[in-house]
């Protein structure tokens, strides 16, 4: 049976382990992965660190969550995590520096991802002085020609979190 | 006077029923900062709900003692002061109105599912008259709320943190007028601060009292120009599906009702919302609007196993088409 998955993805510190810990009925389970830099020749092995949950269904089959490394030295291991996987929830930390630059390499990484399923956008913090709007994000959707659903998120409260998955099921329901 | 302890009790409800009100008050007393219980044999009561299908004409004795009685059925309809109406199956939005009401004492009750007097009711009906990208200050009673367009908020007083009872006040109840810069930095340092696009979506939504905007039929197409921010509005789950209905394609009303399986005027009253917030466009034909490639549709399996998921976090029914 292939695994059913919905993934996190976003930079460190953005939320993905306190979302998934919402809603798993596990605690989230931290994993080292090796990965390799090809494009730095690294030697030595570096690892990544992989978020893990899971809900069961019904019927008795696992939902895996899985939190992505953020970090874009990662980002070759994307294609190979989101393989099979539902939909994509990209959590942005509106205290970094340029959110809308992080979703920008988060769209490029997951774009075939996304354009075969689907994704919504969680901004945290937002409330942060200084930071980021809604309105600027979806502004840079626009220049993209894209058209995917941001929104303002607690990752803390769980209401948000179900909210979050609630549009991404619904978007994949309706697409 | 905000009441902070609510007691209700059932007369004659199927158990579905009663479950569906239970689940509700759960999530209203988490959100409202009141108390809602069940009152206990020989406990004053707040609000009786009465099946009026099964029950169709309570005697007075059945009645007497509570405060408010609320008819629920098919065709229930409300026989006096202190007496509302709702139809099955009772709406989230609709049980919400009606707690606010509770806090109205004893003047005369509405809620959203009375007929309008005038059209379009009460604050979204000023609303509609004003330059609200301007900075207004609307009268509530004794209250002041004061809107900010330039930084996006809205002050407020603390207890009015649920909308509902200003949104549904009677217009004799209102005032509205331009508010000066010295008026906004004075609500700003004093009163609590909440997104304003929050306040013009809940205006427009309870204010729309389930008909459709202006310059929109049940049968014009309709789609979303961008997601509402679903975290600072007045959340209702199905809020989810309609958008996710209308976000890559364009829908007449009566079509969104039947593929999500949503009460029309619910939709109506979303639309009016969406299209009060400016989320909202026309199509002249059925066309999408301007996004990347549509992906494949989702197969019957894969509807089914998102149902699956959808049920296991609760996250409200599936959709009907």
């Amino acid at each position: 049976m292939s695994e059913i998955k919905l993934i996190f993805t976003g930079p460190a510190g953005a939320g993905k382990t306190t979302a998934i810990a919402a809603i798993s009925e596990i605690p989230p389970v931290r994993t080292d992965v090796d990965a390799t830099d090809d494009l730095l020749a690294v030697k030595e092995q570096t690892t990544a660190a992989l978020d893990f949950g899971e809900i069961t269904l019904d019927d008795g089959s696992k939902v895996r969550l899985y939190g992505t490394p953020g970090q874009s030295r990662f980002a070759h291991m994307w294609p190979i995590l989101v393989q099979g996987g539902l939909g994509l929830v990209i959590l942005l930390d509106n205290t970094r520096p340029s959110p809308v630059e992080d979703l920008a390499e988060y769209l490029d990484g997951f774009a075939d991802f996304i354009a075969e399923t689907g994704a919504v956008i969680g901004l945290t913090r937002a409330d942060h002085p200084g930071g980021t709007t809604i309105d600027e994000l979806h502004h840079y959707l626009e220049q993209r020609g894209e058209h995917h659903p941001v929104l303002t998120a607690d990752v803390r409260e769980e209401a948000d979190v179900l909210m979050l998955l609630n549009v991404l099921l619904s978007l994949l329901e309706t697409r | 006077m905000t009441n902070t302890s609510v007691t209700i009790a059932f007369l004659d409800l199927q158990p579905r029923d009663r479950k569906l009100f239970e689940s509700f008050l759960g999530i209203l007393e988490g959100r409202s900062h009141k108390q809602l219980r069940i009152a206990q044999p020989g406990e004053p009561v707040d609000v009786l709900i009465v099946d009026s299908d099964a029950r169709p004409d309570p005697s007075t004795s059945d009645v007497a003692g509570a405060r408010m009685v609320v008819f629920y059925g098919a065709g229930a309809t409300a026989h006096g002061e202190r007496q509302l109406a709702l139809a099955k199956p009772v709406r989230f939005w609709e049980l919400q109105a009606l707690l606010a009401a509770t806090d109205q004492g004893d003047a005369p009750l509405r809620t959203a599912s009375d007929g309008p007097a005038h059209g379009p009711c009460r604050l979204h009906r000023l609303l509609q008259d004003v330059d609200h990208t301007r900075p207004l200050l609307i009268g509530f009673d004794q209250w002041q709320v004061v809107t900010d367009p330039a930084r996006g908020n809205f002050y407020f007083p603390e207890w009015l943190e649920e909308l509902t009872p200003l949104c549904q006040a009677d217009e004799d109840r209102l005032s509205l007028r331009p508010a000066t810069e010295a008026e906004v930095r004075a609500a700003a340092s004093s009163l609590r601060t909440g997104p304003l696009v929050r306040l013009w979506w809940e205006a427009a939504f309870v204010g729309s009292q389930g008909t459709l905007p202006a310059g929109i039929a049940p049968d014009t197409p309709v789609f979303l120009k961008r997601w509402p921010d679903l975290g600072v509005l007045g959340y209702r789950s199905f809020y989810a599906p309609l958008c996710a209905m209308i976000a890559r394609r364009a829908l007449p009303p009566t079509e969104i009702a039947e593929r999500t399986g949503m009460d029309h005027r619910d939709v109506a009253a979303f639309l009016s919302a969406s299209a009060f917030c400016g989320y909202l466009q026309t199509a002249a034909a059925p066309a999408a609007p301007a996004a990347a490639a549509h992906p494949a549709p989702a197969s019957a399996p894969q509807r089914g196993l998102i149902s699956r998921i959808k049920k296991r976090l609760g996250l409200g029914l599936p959709l009907a088409n």
